[in-house]
């Protein structure tokens, strides 16, 4: 997973790491506002064990051993934001004296693997745990997290290195980085982790949180599921960060399967369905193709129109769900 | 041996009766097996040989770094940005002739810091073509990069099929495909031997002094200084409990056994290093930390070692800047 140089243009490389710097200042922040000297060596032997982690093989059901890339358990133990500063420490580390990881890849890495997984780690063990002071939850949501925190890290960067060649590329279509495409490149990253990666981390996640479940489970409840007032931001985080990478479907080309236009179908079977001609027009949508009407002619209104259907999205869902609570958890009085 | 349960009553006076058991010779051991091939190590090898690998590297780094090279004279922030240039600029190369006039340079440079050139040739390369090499390689063939073949490898009948897939007349390894692989190589090489070189010829301080002159903050050296040398006391403690359990349990240790043995291990780590921060936080305090960290360096630095490396990078970029 930690991509060396040589793969991505330094383009992206510095992108990603703008991404990720308003995520570690935000962590330093919150660090630091627990108390100003201690958080050092704290950040620091986190650090030093996320690092010692990656090198504890265990032996996994295949006959092999593997070991832990430790983002998940780093989120559940130190919190999302003292994860996320290990990770990126970690990551700082392995890249600048033993090699692992490019120097100039380390902006992408520290995306993948210590932004984006501590997060989504974060965010799937305070949904499934929420609420639960009993251990079965919690032991699932570690599991769940280390499972999904690897795969999104994985699918990061699969995306990452498929976008290379759409987006740089000589003019003779000589590929100047990485030279496969998405469809490729995140198949590949995918199967690995969906069936190999992903179960070892998840086997781990939860082997360890349920060994200290069961010998000391206030280590546990320091950042449990629930606790503090800040638990959204994790989720906020990885929403923007999503949105943020919208547009990238602009570059998509064709049409999904079952998706066409009348228009598309017609050029398709030579014909256009009847109920597909009599149904289409009825509704077109507030923001049809994800674009707003008003910015359609303006340079970079296509960009915008896909960033503020995102928002209109979430912001959408989120007042669904809140009304949904309102209704399903009002207390039911009997007469 | 195998008597002295068998004739208590031979010693005069208090005599001591051992069990049967105790008395009795044991089996002799199973004769083993030569082993062919490749040994295949257990979880608790694999995590001995890697920590071990991590202490090498650090060894043999501070070592280097000890050597009187031009490349170990230069100041360290000089030293810096010299090389994060050359990496950077091998990043934005977009054709072979930069790229080899860079690692052209990158080996200059390991001649310059004292480096044994041909271990560093291996050891880079290795690293090279098994990370780099077998991933690049298919992406060099028609099926994923189209253009102009230069050898053809494969050719189907019109219209063959595996399976649903249409299958393309002829795979080729194409004139594109054959430059973005080798550039993605010879970029990826220029990149891992800058880093390794860079790194081998300097100490940790030095380089924490470095990236300090370039504006790096004191809180955040700090902590990578922390982390770094801890990491050397976590791995200790990793690779005891390993070997506490290697003498203490007999045959393989697999399956759910050695899973527990792992998660209590990550579970002791964690402890430990909570344990860590909490008495070093204490012994900061104790020695009056204020929130100010410097890094001091005895070696003295040569202005004309420095000089000749910040000219021999201008050069090199220069170059690499006209040959496109």
């Amino acid at each position: 997973m930690h991509i060396p140089d040589g793969y991505l243009s330094p383009e992206t490389c510095a992108v990603l790491a703008a991404a990720s710097a308003p995520a570690l200042y935000l962590a330093a922040r919150r660090l630091s506002q627990e108390s100003e000297s201690a958080v050092l060596p704290r950040v620091a032997m986190a650090s030093a064990f996320g690092f010692v982690l990656q090198m504890l093989n265990v032996p996994v059901p295949d006959g092999t051993s593997a070991h832990a890339v430790g983002a998940a358990l780093a989120a559940i133990l130190l919190g999302p934001w003292g994860g996320m500063l290990a990770m990126t420490v970690t990551l700082v580390i392995q890249a600048l004296f033993f090699g692992d990881g490019g120097i100039l890849a380390l902006g992408a890495n520290v995306f993948n693997m210590g932004v984006l997984a501590p997060a989504a780690a974060y965010v799937t063990y305070q949904a499934v745990g929420a609420g639960s002071s009993a251990g079965t939850r919690r032991l699932v949501g570690a599991v769940l997290a280390g499972y999904l925190s690897i795969n999104l890290a994985a699918l990061a960067t699969g995306i990452e290195l498929g976008l290379q060649p759409l987006l740089f590329r000589a003019a003779d279509g000589t590929p100047l980085y990485n030279p496969y495409p998405v469809e490729l490149a995140v198949p590949a990253m995918m199967l690995a982790h969906l069936l190999v990666a992903g179960p070892v981390e998840a086997l781990l996640t939860g082997l360890i949180v349920g060994y200290i479940q069961r010998v000391q489970p206030d280590l546990l409840s320091r950042h449990a599921p629930g606790a503090g007032g800040w638990a959204w931001l994790p989720l906020a985080l990885v929403l923007g960060l999503l949105v943020v990478l919208t547009p990238l479907g602009l570059i998509a080309q064709g049409t999904p399967f079952g998706e066409w236009a009348p228009e598309e179908l017609a050029a398709l079977l030579g014909y256009v369905p009847q109920g597909v001609a009599e149904l289409s027009g009825r509704w077109s949508g507030l923001l049809p193709g994800y674009t707003v009407p008003a910015l359609a002619d303006v340079p970079g209104g296509v960009v915008v129109g896909y960033l503020i259907s995102a928002l209109v999205g979430i912001a959408l869902v989120t007042l669904t769900w809140l009304i949904l609570r309102q209704i399903l958890a009002r207390p039911r009085v009997r007469p | 041996m195998a008597d002295l349960a068998a004739d208590p009553g031979s010693a005069p006076g208090p005599t001591l009766t051992l069990p049967v058991w105790l008395g009795q010779g044991s089996a002799p051991a199973a004769p083993t097996e030569p082993v062919e091939g490749r040994v295949r190590l257990d979880f608790v090898a694999r995590t001995l040989v890697t920590t071990l690998e991590v202490v090498q590297r650090t060894l043999f780094a501070e070592e280097v770094a000890r050597r009187d090279g031009l490349l170990q004279r230069a100041v360290p922030g000089l030293k810096i940005l010299s090389f994060l240039a050359l990496i950077l600029a091998a990043g934005l190369s977009r054709s072979l002739a930069p790229l080899a006039l860079l690692y052209g340079s990158c080996l200059l440079l390991t001649v310059l810091g004292r480096l044994d050139f041909r271990s560093f040739l291996l050891r880079t390369w290795l690293v090279v073509l098994v990370f780099t090499g077998f991933i690049v390689l298919p992406g060099m063939t028609s099926l994923v990069t189209p253009g102009e073949p230069l050898l053809v490898l494969l050719r189907f009948e019109s219209e063959a099929r595996l399976g649903p897939l249409g299958l393309p007349s002829e795979v080729s390894i194409t004139r594109q495909g054959l430059t973005g692989g080798l550039m993605v190589m010879l970029r990826a090489a220029t990149s891992v031997s800058l880093a390794a070189v860079l790194t081998l010829t300097t100490k940790w301080f030095e380089l924490l002094l470095g990236l300090q002159a370039l504006g790096l903050p004191a809180a955040v050296g700090m902590v990578l200084t922390l982390a770094y040398r801890y990491i050397f006391v976590l791995l200790a403690v990793a690779r005891d409990m390993y070997y506490a359990w290697q003498a203490r349990v007999m045959g393989a240790s697999v399956g759910r056994t050695g899973r527990m043995l792992g998660a209590a291990a990550a579970y002791a780590l964690f402890f430990r290093s909570e344990a860590l921060a909490r008495e070093v936080h204490q012994a900061m305090l104790a020695r009056g930390f204020r929130g100010r960290t410097t890094f001091a360096s005895r070696r003295p630095y040569s202005v004309g070692a420095s000089a000749l490396l910040g000219a021999i990078t201008l050069l090199v970029l220069l170059g690499a800047y006209v040959l496109g």
